[in-house]
C-alpha cells in the first residue's frame, strides 16, 4: 500500500480527526460503565463513593427487569425463525425471478428497512384491533418480523448470487427431485448465511425500541423498561446492565473480526 | 471433491425428514401465536393494572398466601396511559383496573364490545359494604355508574397540593397557596405536572380575580368556557415559564424531581410529599388556602377479563380494612374502606392530622367527572405549555 | 418463473411464493391501508352525538345518586367528604313519607328525559351510520404547534444527517482507503463495538454527561463556572442541544459503514492513478473518490435521516419533558395520551410520506437506483 507510505500533514489532521471521533464514541460508554463500579445512587462518575460490585448481583433482585428479559426472549423465539423463513423465501424467489415486476417486489420487501420505526409498530396496532387483537407481545412480533424479515433477505440473496448454478443443474441431470436438491445442495450452501441472519435477527429484535414501544402496548421488554427506568430516577443497576451488553458485545465484535480476518 | 461427487454423496444419504414439514410447524406456530404467547403464563392468577405505587409486594404476596392466587402486576403513570393501554389491548390484558372514578366515560368507545371497556360489577360478588358509603354514593355523581350500572368501586382518595422545601422557602400552613409555586425565590425550581397546574393555578387566578372561573367549575360547564379560562391561564403561566424546574406525570417522577432535579417547591400528589417528609422532616406537604385538589381513584374490572373470580377475590381481598391500612401507610393516599384507620400507623394519623386540618376538609375541590371535550381540549394546553 | 418450479419444484415454489405473499400482505401492506383508512376517518368531538351522550351521562348520574338515597336513606355529609379516621356510619334520620314521594317524582322525571334522549342518541346514530365516513380533516386539521414541531423535527433530522456526513466521510475514507491493514482492523472494530452496542445503552450513557452531578456541571464547577452548594448548576436537559448531540451520536455510524463498504470497493490504485497525473486532493475526492461512493452516502443519508426523524427514544429519554415534544412523541401521544388513534394514524402518514420524499430526492440527487441502495 503504498498510499500509507506517503504521510503529509493532511493524513496527520485526518489521525486526529480519527482520534477524537473515536473518543467521541467510546467516551459516553466508558464513563456509564464506570458509573456502575460506584456505590453512589443515581449513577455518577463524578461524585466517587466507593469502588462496588454490588450493583451485579442486584441485577437478579429485579423481579420488573427479569420479567421484561423475558418477554424479550419470548418476542425473539418468535421473531427469529419467522423472519429467516420471511427472508429465505423473498430471497428465492427474487434472486429467480426477473422483469419489472421483481423490482417492484424488491422495492416492497425492502420498504420495511426504510420506514421509521414506530409507523410500523402503529400501522401493526391498528391492523389487528380489527380482528380484536389487542397490543401485546403477540403484535410486537408482529411489527418486528415486518421489517426484521428484509435483513435476512439481503444476507441471503448475496449469497445466493454466488451459488454455482451448474450445481443444481448437475443435480437434477442425476435424477434428483426438485426437493431433494433443495434440501441437500442448495440448504447446505446457505446455511452459513442463514446462521448469520438468524443472529441478526436475534440482535435486532432483542434492541429494538422504537417499533416495540408502539406495539407492545402495556407489557414490557428489556428496551422498553430501560427507557422507562432512564426517564426518572433510577439506581445504577441499569448501569451494571450496560456494562454486560457492552463486554458481550466487545466480546463478539472481536471474535467476528478476528474470524473474518482468519478467512482471509 | 467436486461437484459431482458432492451431489451423489448427497443423494447417498438423504433422509426422508421433510423440511416442508418443519417449515410448517413453524407457520402454525406463528398464526397461533397469542394463544402460545398468552399461554406462556402461569394457569391460576389475576392480571393487575394499576398506578405504579398501588399494589406492593406485602399485598400480593398477603394475597397469594390467603387465596394461592398469583398476581400478575402491570403499572401505569396517569390515567391517560391506563386508558390508551386497556384501548389498545382491546380490553383483554388485564382483569383488575384501577382508573380515576371521574374518568370512567373514556372507557367508552364504539369498538368495545358493550361500548365500553369495562365490565359491569356484580354487586354480589363485590363486597360493596366494605366501603364507606357517602364514597358509594357519591362515585355515582363522579362517574363510577354508567346508564344504571355501576362499573367502578371506589378504592382510595387523595389529594394534590404543595409539597415545599421549609429550609428553602418557609411557608405558614394556613397560607400555603398554589400561588406559591411562581415566588420570584423559586424561579427555575418548581416541578408539576403540566396536566394539573393549569387546574391549580387557575384556581389561584380565580381566588385572586385575574381569571374568574367559579373556581374552575366553568371547564366542566361548556366547550366555550373551558376554552375562555383555559386560554388565559395558560398565557399567564407560558408568560412564567423560567420558573419550570421539572415535570412529572407519575410518583416517582415527582419524587426524583425533587431528589435529583433539584425542585423546592412543587404542586404534587400527597403521596409525594408524606413520603418525602417522612424521609426529611424540611420537606412539608400542605393544602393551598384556594382548596386542596383532590381525587377519588377506584377499582373495576375489565371487558375482556378472563379470571373473573380471582379477580373478584383481589377486589373483595384488598376492601379489607388491614389492606386498605397497609396500602394508606405505603403510599399516604386514603383507603376508601370503611375502618381502615384502625389499622394505619402512628406516622400515618400524624400526617394526616397535619395536612387535612377540619378547614382544609371542608373546603376541598373536587376533580369533576370528565366531560367530551376535557381531555382533548386539556391536552391541546398541556401542549402548549410543554411547548413554551 | 419456470426457472423456480424447474429447480425448487412446485412444492417448494409455492410454499416460498405462499411465505413472500403472507409477508407482503398481512405484515407491510394491510397494515399501512389500515393505518390510512384510519387516518381518513375524522372523529368529530364537537358534534350533536357527543353532546347528547354527554347529557345522557348527566341524567344516568343524577338519577343513580337519586336512586341510591331511595334505597339507603338520605345523605348526611353531601359535601362527600368523609374523614376516614370515622369507622362507623353516621347517623341520619329516615325519609319522611313525602321526601320519599317527591324524591320518586324525580327519578320518573329524568327517566323521560333519558328515554327521550335515548331515541334521539339512536336516530343519530343511524344517520351518522349512513353518511360518508371519509375525509381528509385529520391532515388538515394539524395546527399551528403541530405543523411547527414536524417542521422542527424534520430541520433536526436533516442537520444530523449533515453533521454525519461531514464527520463519517474521512473516517471512512481513513478506515478505506489510508490505514494499513492492521490499522484498518483495529480502526473498523472501534467503529462497530459501539455500533453493536444497544441503541438504548447508547443514549442511556448520555445520562452520566448531561445529568446535575454529570460530567458536564461537574467540569463547570471545577473551572469555577458553578457550583454544586449553591445549587448553581445547569440544567442541561433544557436545551435542545443535547437532543441533538444524542442523536448524532445514536445514528452516526449508519452513515459510516454503508460509506464505508462502498469506498473500501474502490481500488486505491485509481487514487495513485490520479495522484500521479499531479491531481490535487480536493480534486481527486469530487472527481473520483465521491463519484464511486455515491451509493454508499446515499444509503447512509437515508438511514440517518429516516432514524432520526422516526426516534422515539432519544427525545423520550433526553428531553424529560422540559423541551418541546418531538414529533414522533406527539404521535405517541395521540396513541396513548389522549385519545385520538385516527389523528395519530394521519400523522404517522404524514412523517411515512416525508421519508418516502427524502429517498426519492437523495437517490435523484445521487442518481442511484433502488437496486443499488441495499448492498
Amino acid at each position: 500500500m503504498k498510499a500509507v507510505e506517503t504521510m503529509d500533514r493532511g493524513d496527520a489532521l485526518l489521525n486526529i480527526f480519527i482520534g477524537m471521533f473515536v473518543m467521541f464514541m467510546f467516551l459516553p460508554l466508558i464513563l456509564m460503565m464506570l458509573a456502575a463500579f460506584n456505590s453512589a445512587s443515581p449513577p455518577s462518575v463524578t461524585s466517587w463513593e466507593e469502588l462496588t460490585l454490588a450493583w451485579f448481583p442486584r441485577l437478579l433482585a429485579e423481579d420488573r427487569l427479569i420479567g421484561c428479559l423475558q418477554n424479550s426472549f419470548r418476542i425473539a423465539v418468535f421473531v427469529v425463525p419467522a423472519s429467516v423463513l420471511l427472508g429465505l423465501s423473498a430471497a428465492i424467489l427474487l434472486t429467480r425471478l426477473e422483469g419489472q415486476a421483481t423490482n417492484l417486489l424488491y422495492a416492497c420487501l425492502i420498504s420495511p428497512m426504510l420506514t421509521p420505526g414506530i409507523v410500523l409498530g402503529i400501522a401493526t396496532i391498528v391492523f389487528w384491533r380489527h380482528f380484536g387483537v389487542g397490543a401485546d407481545l403477540y403484535t410486537t412480533i408482529m411489527a418486528q418480523t415486518t421489517f426484521i424479515a428484509s435483513f435476512p433477505m439481503l444476507i441471503i440473496m448475496a449469497r445466493l448470487q454466488r451459488q454455482d448454478r451448474a450445481q443444481e443443474e448437475a443435480a437434477l441431470d442425476l435424477g434428483a427431485s426438485p426437493f431433494f436438491l433443495f434440501r441437500r445442495v442448495t440448504f447446505p450452501f446457505l446455511l452459513p448465511a442463514i446462521l448469520t441472519s438468524a443472529a441478526l435477527a436475534f440482535l435486532l429484535s432483542f434492541e429494538n425500541y422504537n417499533t416495540t414501544v408502539f406495539s407492545i402496548g402495556g407489557s414490557c421488554t428489556l428496551t422498553t423498561e430501560i427507557a422507562a427506568q432512564a426517564r426518572r430516577a433510577h439506581t445504577p443497576v441499569i448501569n451494571a446492565l450496560g456494562v454486560i451488553f457492552v463486554t458481550v458485545t466487545v466480546i463478539f465484535s472481536l471474535v467476528y473480526t478476528l474470524r473474518k480476518q482468519w478467512e482471509k | 471433491m467436486n461437484d459431482k461427487a458432492k451431489i451423489s454423496r448427497a443423494l447417498r444419504d438423504g433422509s426422508r425428514r421433510s423440511f416442508l414439514k418443519k417449515s410448517a410447524v413453524v407457520a402454525a406456530a406463528a398464526a397461533t401465536g397469542p394463544w402460545i404467547v398468552n399461554s406462556l403464563a402461569a394457569s391460576k392468577e389475576v392480571k393487575v393494572f394499576a398506578w405504579v405505587d398501588y399494589v406492593n409486594q406485602d399485598m400480593i404476596d398477603g394475597f397469594e398466601k390467603e387465596t394461592g392466587i398469583k398476581v400478575n402486576l402491570t403499572t401505569f403513570g396517569s390515567n391517560d396511559e391506563a386508558e390508551q393501554k386497556t384501548k389498545a389491548s382491546g380490553g383483554k390484558g388485564w382483569d383488575v383496573i384501577f382508573p380515576s372514578v371521574t374518568n370512567r366515560a373514556n372507557y367508552e368507545d364504539a369498538n368495545a364490545p358493550g361500548g365500553i371497556w369495562l365490565a359491569p360489577i356484580d354487586e354480589k360478588r363485590a363486597n360493596l359494604k366494605a366501603i364507606i358509603p357517602s364514597f358509594l354514593r357519591d362515585s355515582i355523581a363522579l362517574g363510577a355508574v354508567y346508564r344504571d350500572k355501576r362499573y367502578l368501586i371506589p378504592y382510595d382518595w387523595g389529594t394534590e397540593g404543595i409539597t415545599f422545601n421549609s429550609k428553602v422557602v418557609n411557608l405558614k400552613d394556613a397560607e400555603v397557596s398554589f400561588g406559591d409555586l411562581w415566588r420570584p425565590e423559586v424561579k427555575g425550581k418548581v416541578a408539576f405536572r403540566q396536566k394539573s397546574v393549569i387546574m391549580g393555578t387557575g384556581l389561584y387566578l380565580d381566588s385572586t380575580g385575574v381569571v374568574k372561573s367559579n373556581r374552575m367549575l366553568d371547564v366542566y360547564k361548556s366547550e366555550e368556557d373551558a376554552r375562555r379560562v383555559w386560554s388565559a391561564i395558560t398565557v399567564w403561566i407560558i408568560e412564567r415559564k423560567d420558573w419550570f424546574g421539572a415535570f412529572w406525570n407519575n410518583a416517582t417522577e415527582a419524587t426524583s424531581a425533587f431528589k435529583d432535579a433539584g425542585a423546592v417547591i412543587g404542586q404534587t400528589w400527597d403521596t409525594t410529599g408524606l413520603l418525602l417528609a417522612q424521609e426529611d422532616s424540611a420537606y412539608k406537604y400542605r393544602a393551598p388556602k384556594e382548596g386542596i385538589i383532590t381525587w377519588l381513584d377506584s377499582v373495576g374490572i375489565l371487558a375482556g377479563a378472563e379470571n373473573l373470580d380471582e379477580a373478584y377475590k383481589f377486589i373483595n381481598y384488598i376492601l379489607t380494612p388491614k389492606v386498605g391500612a397497609v396500602f394508606s401507610n405505603k403510599t399516604g393516599y386514603n383507603s376508601a374502606v370503611a375502618g381502615f384507620g384502625d389499622y394505619t400507623s402512628d406516622t400515618f394519623k400524624r400526617q394526616f392530622a397535619e395536612v387535612y386540618r377540619p378547614d382544609v376538609l371542608s373546603n376541598m375541590w373536587w376533580w369533576q367527572a370528565d366531560t367530551p371535550w376535557f381531555a382533548p381540549m386539556r391536552s391541546e394546553f398541556v401542549e402548549k405549555i410543554s411547548n413554551a | 418463473m419456470k426457472q423456480l418450479f424447474e429447480i425448487y419444484g412446485w412444492p417448494l415454489t409455492t410454499f416460498f411464493s405462499a411465505c413472500v405473499a403472507l409477508w407482503l400482505t398481512i405484515l407491510i401492506v394491510t397494515p399501512q391501508f389500515f393505518m390510512i383508512e384510519l387516518s381518513l376517518r375524522f372523529e368529530d368531538r364537537g358534534d350533536r352525538l357527543t353532546k347528547i351522550v354527554n347529557d345522557l351521562d348527566v341524567l344516568y348520574r343524577d338519577k343513580g345518586t337519586k336512586e341510591y338515597d331511595l334505597v339507603n336513606g338520605p345523605a348526611c355529609n353531601t359535601t362527600g367528604m368523609v374523614n376516614p379516621m370515622m369507622t362507623g356510619d353516621s347517623s341520619c334520620a329516615q325519609f319522611g313519607e313525602e321526601d320519599k314521594l317527591r324524591l320518586e317524582q324525580q327519578v320518573r322525571e329524568l327517566e323521560d328525559r333519558i328515554q327521550s334522549l335515548l331515541v334521539e342518541e339512536q336516530n343519530l346514530k343511524e344517520i351518522k351510520a349512513q353518511q360518508f365516513p371519509y375525509s381528509v380533516r385529520n391532515y388538515t386539521a394539524m395546527t399551528g404547534l403541530h405543523a411547527w414541531t414536524l417542521t422542527k423535527t424534520v430541520a433536526f433530522a436533516l442537520i444530523v444527517t449533515l453533521i454525519a456526513l461531514a464527520a463519517c466521510y474521512p473516517v471512512a475514507y481513513a478506515v478505506a482507503l489510508r490505514s494499513g491493514p492492521v490499522k484498518t482492523v483495529i480502526l473498523f472494530t472501534a467503529l462497530f463495538v459501539p455500533y453493536a452496542v444497544n441503541e438504548l445503552m447508547r443514549i442511556y450513557a448520555w445520562l452520566t454527561v448531561f445529568d446535575l452531578h454529570g460530567l458536564l456541571n461537574t467540569l463547570l464547577v471545577i473551572a469555577g463556572f458553578a457550583s454544586f452548594a449553591s445549587d448553581e448548576v445547569i440544567i442541561w436537559y433544557r436545551f435542545p442541544g443535547t437532543v441533538l448531540v444524542v442523536l448524532v451520536y445514536t445514528y452516526i455510524l449508519f452513515m459510516v459503514f454503508p460509506i464505508y463498504n462502498t469506498m473500501a470497493t474502490l481500488d486505491p490504485n485509481q487514487v495513485e492513478a490520479a495522484r500521479d497525473l499531479g491531481a490535487k486532493t480536493w480534486r481527486i475526492h469530487w472527481r473520483v473518490i465521491i463519484p464511486h461512493t455515491k451509493p454508499g452516502i446515499a444509503v447512509g443519508c437515508i438511514m440517518t435521516f429516516m432514524l432520526a426523524a422516526g426516534s422515539f427514544s432519544v427525545p423520550y429519554i433526553i428531553t424529560r419533558g422540559l423541551q418541546p415534544k418531538w414529533f414522533t412523541q406527539l404521535i405517541y401521544d395521540k396513541f396513548y395520551e389522549s385519545s385520538n388513534w385516527n389523528l395519530g394514524s394521519a400523522y404517522s402518514f404524514t412523517l411515512l410520506l416525508i421519508c418516502i420524499l427524502f429517498i426519492f430526492g437523495v437517490m435523484a440527487i445521487f442518481g442511484v437506483k433502488l437496486r443499488q441502495l441495499a448492498r
